[in-house]
């Protein structure tokens, strides 16, 4: 038999709406169980998502190198000459700077206690992940406790750990758009307040007769000053009594692999 | 229901996990032209691998999730009544 037209689209329209009622129970459901899973079990997620994760990552590193069998073969050569030259001059430079901290140790007296570091490995990092956060390997488990803070190559620092799961943990990066890190910049010093901007980068303002120069370095406390990042811009206006200045971060973290976690 | 409405939902879901974010975004953006909740569910997913306190005010993902579901419902009802309408 055959059906009216009105009818027939009544039916199809009444399987639609039924068919979009059930997409939005299922999504729903799902976004329940998400906030589920990271509130009651914060470890689950990172764990299901550890492989694909670093897949990514070798996929990303496999891009790299085959798109290196596309350069230069001259200049590379050129480039590897004028880094293997750096590399010596900068061996040089710690061995000096090395037994000059030993002589000012020997002087002053060193921390009777060595700190406690956690090797982890970051499976993501910016700008997988877009809110200047590492996710690392390492949990409560391997000792990390939230507050603890995240040290780069070189122990330039990069953030605080904020959670912890049993076999992971999430780092705040110093970068995060809007967090405030108290700081110096230059010889001298001078205090500053970093503010986050995003992708490892900072800004920060200070008055125009400090004169901050490009190049100079920006300290942050840990044990004595460190040394974080470069001014690379200095951005003054006439009717402002102050100027903003960029700063680039030592650490590259977009190819950050591996940190270490202090107390 | 269309196989081919699946296929930029499962690409949001390798680029959230594996590629920088704005891939991700992009992805869910046309995932949720197709199934609007999924601007919601990728948000939300974000927030919940990545987003951790003190990151920024709100997490945004759920928040821009939620925009974006209540946009991809605009565009979806307008598509479609221009498609059945003629």
């Amino acid at each position: 038999m055959k059906m009216p037209f009105s009818r027939t689209r009544r039916s199809q329209t009444a399987l639609l709406k039924r068919g979009s009622a059930l997409t939005i129970g299922i999504v729903l459901g799902i976004v329940a169980l998400l906030f589920m899973l990271r509130t009651v079990f914060p470890g689950v997620l990172t764990t299901l998502a550890a492989p694909l994760w670093s897949a990514g990552n070798a996929l990303t590193g496999g891009a790299g190198d085959f798109a290196s069998v596309f350069g230069d073969k001259a200049k590379l050569a050129q480039e590897r000459d004028m880094l293997a030259k750096e590399n010596a001059s900068l061996r040089e430079q710690n061995a000096a700077l090395t037994a000059r901290a030993a002589d000012l140790t020997r002087l002053l007296g060193g921390r009777p206690e060595a700190a406690n570091s956690i090797l982890a490995g970051v499976m993501v990092r910016p700008p997988v992940s877009p809110y200047d956060t590492f996710v690392l390997d390492a949990g409560a488990s391997a000792g990390v406790r939230a507050g603890a803070s995240v040290e780069g190559a070189g122990g330039i620092p990069l953030g605080t750990i904020e959670s912890v799961a049993e076999n992971s943990s999430r780092a705040l990066l110093y970068s995060a758009p809007g967090r405030v890190t108290q700081g110096w910049v230059g010889e001298n010093r001078a205090p500053i307040s970093l503010e986050g901007a995003g992708a490892g980068a900072f800004r920060t303002s200070v008055p125009r007769e400090n004169a901050v120069a490009v190049g100079e370095v920006v300290y942050v406390a840990g044990p004595g000053a460190l040394p974080i990042g470069t001014v690379v811009r200095v951005e003054t206006d006439p009717s402002s009594p102050r100027a903003v200045v960029h700063i680039k971060p030592l650490a590259h973290l977009f190819s950050t692999t591996w940190v270490t976690v202090s107390e | 229901m269309a196989a081919y409405r699946f296929v930029p939902a499962v690409l949001a879901l390798i680029a959230i996990v594996s590629y920088p974010y704005p891939f991700g975004i992009l992805f869910a953006a046309i995932s949720a032209l197709f199934i609007p909740p999924l601007a919601l569910l990728y948000g939300v997913l974000f927030d919940v691998l990545y987003f951790v306190p003190g990151a920024s005010a709100a997490p945004l993902g759920t928040v821009l999730g939620l925009i974006g579901w209540g946009m991809a419902v605009v565009v979806h009802d307008f598509v479609k009544t221009r498609i059945i309408g003629g």
